[in-house]
């Protein structure tokens, strides 16, 4: 398996390719622009300014702006004559791709994506032939990003209709600025793909007797600390127990997985003894510390301050403070309601009661971890990769991706492949029903998809010489052994 | 030798779509070395009848005056009554210009139907073919007064993208898209609660376009919009409207639009080479093509020595012949431009049955406007050799049975295939069975038939196979350099049967060849 | 009406060698023999292409906007059907032939429908000169095609041959309760034009045959008659026919 080369170049930064001589440019899909706006906030000519409440980049011309979210605008309006209830969710050019959003009434947010395109150099100084890669993009993947970025929002921010509230559109738009000035530059577009459509949960594999450790555990501490709403625990990016709401864990995961543990993972590297583990001197009972609220609870200037995050109930939403306290591996968050200020006494409180207990526990885990690495056999390359999706409990598992994190993520496998799972999975979306696609590649790669009661399982093998009915075989060995067998097809 | 097949196919293609190329050259690859183009089964044995049978991917290629290059032109294309028709029907003082300044020459059009109605927008397929200055020309449903704003709107979107030096292509929807081809001075919208991809559609327009290229000629267009650009174009289609519905209906339904190619009347090879041999006797100085057809079948074509018949074109004629009761009867003499021969000019097409009752529909493709007598004759000529040799008769048994079932081919659970030799731009499939022969059921297998070709010939991933298991239906799809073939099983074929129903099938097509395909085709 | 085929050319080999009509040929016309009992002498000069012998040929064209019933006006007469509901649109220009009886003569119309649409006229407009007779259609429901006759009768001035037989039709007579164009308007007109008029309806069948007999009485009249005979008077014929039919039916 060759590392795709285009996974790990940055947005917008050309990779010449190496095949011809010639200077030849490939560009990445990159983020060209991103806008929100409400129609209805200068429905008048020569209003129309008021109408955009977001807009990145934000040295474009005013005009400009106007006449891009106009287009949107029309293209809205036009395809309510086909449909009223089901306006446009993109636009293709032959250049970019735009993907609108209507979160709440009226709010719309778009995101507009160039397309990949290469760059051919021309002889006598003529300027170079941009040829636009047109069928690269997939609209599920993009369709998701977006999506994504609402949630993310509104996790820190509630809706846009309670900024209105609060503060009209002037604290709406400060806080839009806010928050997507930074997200935005987060998004890597390019190396974007089917798990971002799942925005799935990895859960970490556990025995029996482990688990239920970790959920005394959770029911010792929400005991003690009744402050305490929910507890959420994982162990290396991965999920054992949640209290929340599937919804709202998922947008938690993938904040706490893209954003705040891989910031916090340079120290965690760094072993116990670096100077770069500023908590850890003097307190040698347990690795306890927060990632999240004080960096150290020593420090006297200490703030008691935690971010706050909206997750849902019935109709409403409550505000909370996360906690996110991590021992080693393990990291346990604690949501506590918003309206409750949180006091010194209380986060030393909770320091050394969870600090030690979360300390065992993943000493726990990863030794219970390597017993079960040791058992399943020395790591092999297979002769496959997979994703697997679940959309019942949202539980996700990829051979395919190396590791994930907010700045790059790396696949094993050729983009074109991984644009074969997201044609596939387009053809599961739009059936109800149990299906089986395999397909063979021009570069003689099998791809199998399967879908089957809310699971979807998608495989790559390197066969290149097996036929539909060994193909067949291999996969019915993988779900045998991986899968239980709960895949039923053929 | 299938080297120089590669090399001619992409001259045509004039190198403007580069991954089709990268694409081809793949497929010589492919692990079937038996079954390179050229010897799979229907390939023809002396030489194609239609000009680049593989040419699916020619209706998305952008410049047409460069393939015309490529082709290597020849006279004949350019009849000198292109203008003459201009000049008739732009002439200051031809009745139509003087009576449209009072008050048009104009048929009010017969489909009424509230355009903001639930009915009317939740059609399967809209179509909508409006001028550069947004006047409505064509719609399929409503009438184009009706959506007049919104073809305005439709315009508005297309410029409005332009004027950044972009190109809109496509808007998607939950359960919907929108498609826009701009063919100056046309612009083609459709909007689909299909399936089929963005590519699939964008065929689709094309087809229409050159469908209305075909009733006008591009030079005639052209030269219209030029002058006029507010021209109302419906003055000059005119009843032609059926013809847009019927090809719309077409591309729904035959299998030979989807794979760029024709199907054959099933024919013992004896009786068709005396068909063919008769048609090509009866020969006259401006005859061009000579074709036989029975209802969507071909029966034979003959063509003018080095003059190809593009599988569209031949579509364009086998749909104005299928959507005209007046043939029937009398003998038909129209002006036709064939736009994959050449956008500019019009041939001229003698079209009669050869009894009223019988399906055999003969067409002779003509360069001279005034020629109808001598291909009247022609045609006399052709029936008399016909029944001369004892052709007739045979010809109108093989028309009892001008189908075939899947139950002959002898493969358990096999419902339905399509199999198409590429190099000679023919295919054949058994008539329908049971199971899909209601409306709605077959457009859905054609619509499972669509799927399945729009990601083999994906422009970026396109794929050597698919095997598609669902809960309806099994299928399985497999290109090679040779042919195409898509393969419908009953849920409860397996992947076994289906592997080894693909050799029996090509056996069975093998042994079957000289009946299915036209393997000997003939010129003047 | 003698309406039998004699011989069917493609089943019969042996069949005299098809000559398409060349027009207004008038000989054998003396040797021409009653056929009463509608049998067909295989002595006849000529035979057509759908296999009827005949002594005299002419072309007949059929001419107006689309829509005013033109092909349905042929077809009555022809088949003596009336094309309900679907509407035809012919494509270019439909060639079929009807041989009729006129005055012991077997008289072949070779009768040209063509489509009245715009993109059309060029290829019409070639067959113009070639036609002996026009019948020029409008109809009585619509008053644009109506409007359109004058236009119509320029261009047939501009492309036909001088001494054309030109009739006017006004169609769809049955329909009184869409009419829009009286008959007296029609009247007017072709008077106008010194052309012949009357009302015809391929629904009910009103004065179609008459129109086609009309006509080819006059053609024939004209080719055959000798110098000092007296001219056929078109219009008094279709009078005289007219009262005649007229009080049959009502």
């Amino acid at each position: 398996y060759e590392v795709s080369a285009a996974g790990v170049c940055c947005a917008g930064i050309s990779v010449p390719r190496m095949a011809t001589g010639m200077q030849e440019k490939q560009y990445t899909p990159s983020l060209l622009s991103f806008f929100i706006y409400n129609p209805s906030f200068g429905p008048r000519e020569g209003e129309e300014e008021k109408k955009i409440l977001f807009y990145h980049p934000c040295d474009v011309e005013k005009n400009e702006k106007i006449r891009n979210v106009g287009l949107c605008e029309a293209i809205v309006q036009f395809t309510r004559t086909f449909c009223p209830t089901k306006p446009a969710k993109s636009l293709h050019t032959q250049k970019n791709r735009q993907f609108f959003f209507e979160p709440e009434d009226n709010f719309w947010i778009v995101m507009v994506v160039r397309n990949p395109m290469i760059e051919k150099p021309n002889k006598d100084g003529k300027p170079p032939t941009i040829e636009y890669q047109e069928e690269e993009i997939l609209d599920t993947v993009y369709g998701a990003v977006l999506r994504q970025c609402y949630s993310m929002y509104k996790l820190f921010n509630g809706t846009f209709g309670r900024a209105m509230e609060a503060g009209g559109v002037e604290l709406l738009t400060q806080k839009l600025e806010k928050f997507f000035y930074r997200y935005l530059q987060t998004l890597h577009l390019q190396s974007c793909d089917l798990l971002d459509v799942f925005g799935g949960i990895s859960f970490f594999p556990l025995d029996k007797m482990t688990y239920l450790k970790i959920q005394s555990f959770v029911n010792r501490v929400e005991e003690s600390l009744s402050l305490v709403k929910y507890t959420a625990f994982l162990y290396n990016d991965q999920l054992i127990w949640s209290g929340l709401e599937q919804d709202d864990m998922r947008i938690l995961y993938k904040y706490l997985t893209t954003s705040l543990f891989p910031r916090h993972s340079e120290p965690e590297l760094a072993g116990r003894d670096s100077p770069l583990r500023p908590e850890v001197a003097g307190n040698l009972l347990h690795y306890g510390r927060f990632l999240t609220g004080p960096a150290n609870l020593k420090d006297p200037e200490a703030k008691f301050r935690f971010p706050k995050i909206f997750v849902n109930k019935e109709d409403s939403y409550e505000e909370l403070h996360l906690i996110v306290y991590k021992a080693m591996s393990a990291a346990a968050c604690f949501m506590i309601s918003a309206s409750v200020e949180l006091t010194r006494e209380f986060c030393e409180q909770l320091d050394s009661l969870v600090g030690p207990q979360l300390t065992l526990l993943a000493s726990d885990i990863c030794e219970q971890f390597n017993i079960n690495r040791r058992i399943s056999g020395p790591d092999k390359e297979p002769q496959f990769k997979f994703i697997y999706f679940n959309h019942m409990n949202l539980a996700e598992k990829s051979t395919i991706h190396m590791r994930k994190t907010a700045s790059v993520s790396l696949t094993s496998v050729h983009p074109d492949l991984m644009k074969i799972l997201g044609d596939i999975n387009c053809d599961f979306a739009r059936v109800d029903e149990d299906e089986e696609i395999i397909v063979k590649a021009m570069t003689d790669y099998w791809v199998v998809g399967k879908k089957s009661d809310q699971r979807e399982l998608y495989v790559i093998l390197n066969q290149k010489n097996a036929n539909l009915i060994e193909v067949n075989e291999e996969v019915k060995r993988l779900c045998a052994t991986q899968f239980n067998n709960i895949f039923f097809l053929d | 030798m299938d080297g120089e097949v590669h090399r001619a196919a992409a001259s045509w293609e004039n190198g403007t779509l580069a991954p089709v190329d990268r694409l081809r050259t793949e497929r010589a690859d492919s692990p079937t070395p038996g079954l390179v183009e050229g010897t799979e089964p229907g390939a023809g044995q002396k030489s194609a009848m239609f000009v680049h049978a593989q040419s699916f991917e020619d209706l998305t290629a952008e410049t047409e005056e460069a393939r015309k290059e490529a082709e290597g032109y020849s006279e004949l294309g350019k009849p000198a009554d292109s203008t003459d028709g201009i000049e008739v029907l732009m002439g200051k003082d031809t009745i139509s210009e003087k009576q449209n300044k009072k008050e048009g020459w104009q048929d009010s059009k017969s489909k009424e139907e509230d355009v903001s109605s639930e009915a009317w927008r939740s059609h399967r397929k809209h179509v909508f073919v409006l001028s550069e200055a947004g006047k409505p020309i064509y719609t399929r449903y409503g009438t184009e007064e009706a959506l007049s704003s919104t073809m305005g709107v439709m315009m508005a979107l297309v410029s409005f993208v332009e004027a950044d030096k972009n190109i809109i292509r496509s808007i998607h929807a939950d359960g919907y898209k929108v498609v826009f081809l701009s063919k100056s001075p046309l612009v083609l919208v459709g909007v689909s609660r299909t399936s089929q991809s963005d590519k699939e559609l964008m065929r689709e327009l094309q087809y229409i376009y050159y469908q209305i290229v075909s009733l006008l000629t591009l030079t005639q267009l052209n030269h219209i919009f030029q002058h006029k650009q507010n021209y109302d174009l419906r003055r000059l289609l005119a009843g032609s409207e059926h013809l847009t519905d019927n090809l719309l209906h077409r591309l729904d339904r035959d299998p030979g639009l989807l794979l760029s190619a024709v199907t054959c009347l099933p024919l013992a090879s004896s009786t068709r080479d005396v068909v063919s041999s008769s048609l090509q006797a009866a020969k006259a100085k401006s005859l061009v093509f000579s074709i036989l057809l029975a209802g969507d079948y071909l029966v034979t074509l003959v063509r003018k020595k080095d003059q190809f018949l593009h599988h569209i074109d031949l579509h364009l004629v086998f749909n104005l012949v299928g959507s005209s009761s007046s043939f029937r009867e009398g003998e038909g003499w129209t002006p036709i431009c064939l736009p994959k021969f050449n956008t500019a000019g019009f041939f001229h097409a003698h079209i009669s049955y050869l009894e009223p009752a019988s399906d055999l529909c003969l067409i002779l493709v003509s360069t001279d406007r005034e020629d109808f007598f001598n291909l009247s004759e022609c045609k006399q000529r052709f029936l008399e050799r016909l029944s001369k040799r004892n052709a007739y008769q045979a010809l109108k048994d093989a028309l009892k049975s001008p189908s075939y079932s899947v139950a002959q081919v002898g493969i358990p659970e096999l419902r339905h295939f399509l199999y198409k030799s590429k190099s000679s731009g023919l295919y054949t499939s058994p008539e329908l069975p049971v199971v899909y022969q209601s409306e709605e059921e077959e457009e859905r297998l054609m619509g499972l038939y669509h799927d399945l070709h729009s990601r083999l010939h994906h422009a970026t991933r396109p794929l050597r196979s698919i095997y598609h298991c669902g809960e309806t239906e099994n299928l399985m799809a497999w290109v090679t350099s040779g042919f195409e073939l898509y393969l419908c099983f009953s849920p409860l074929g397996t992947k076994a049967l289906a592997v080894s129903a693909v050799n029996k099938l090509l056996k069975w097509i093998r042994k079957e060849e000289d009946r299915l395909f036209i393997l000997s085709p003939l010129t003047y | 009406m003698s309406r039998k085929k004699a011989v069917k050319a493609k089943g019969s080999s042996k069949s005299p060698k098809p000559s398409p009509c060349s027009g207004r040929s008038g000989k054998g016309l003396a040797a021409a023999a009653a056929p009463s009992g509608g049998l067909v002498y295989p002595s006849r000069p000529s035979i057509s292409n759908s296999g009827e012998f005949y002594d005299i040929a002419f072309k007949v064209m059929l001419v107006g906007d689309s829509g005013v019933g033109k092909t349905c006006l042929l077809v009555r007469f022809k088949d003596g059907a009336f094309l309900a509901g679907s509407f035809i649109s012919t494509v270019g220009i439909d060639f079929r032939n009807k041989v009729l009886n006129i005055d012991a003569l077997k008289v072949k119309l070779q009768i040209w429908d063509t489509a009245g649409q715009e993109r059309f006229r060029s290829v019409t407009h070639a067959y113009y000169r070639d036609a002996h007779a026009l019948l020029l259609l409008y109809d009585v429901t619509n008053k644009r095609s109506f409007d359109n006759i004058r236009a119509w009768l320029t261009e047939i001035h501009e492309y036909a041959q001088q001494d054309v037989v030109v009739m006017l039709l006004g169609n769809k007579a049955d329909s009184t309760h869409d009419r829009v164009v009286k008959r007296e308007e029609g009247e007017k007109l072709a008077k106008e034009f010194g052309v012949p008029f009357m009302e015809t309806s391929a629904k009910s069948g009103l004065n179609v045959e008459l129109a086609f007999t009309a006509v080819a009485k006059e053609l024939k009249h004209r080719t055959t008659k000798e110098p000092d005979e007296p001219k056929f008077q078109l219009q008094e014929y279709v009078d005289k026919e007219m009262r005649t039919a007229g009080c049959c039916r009502s």
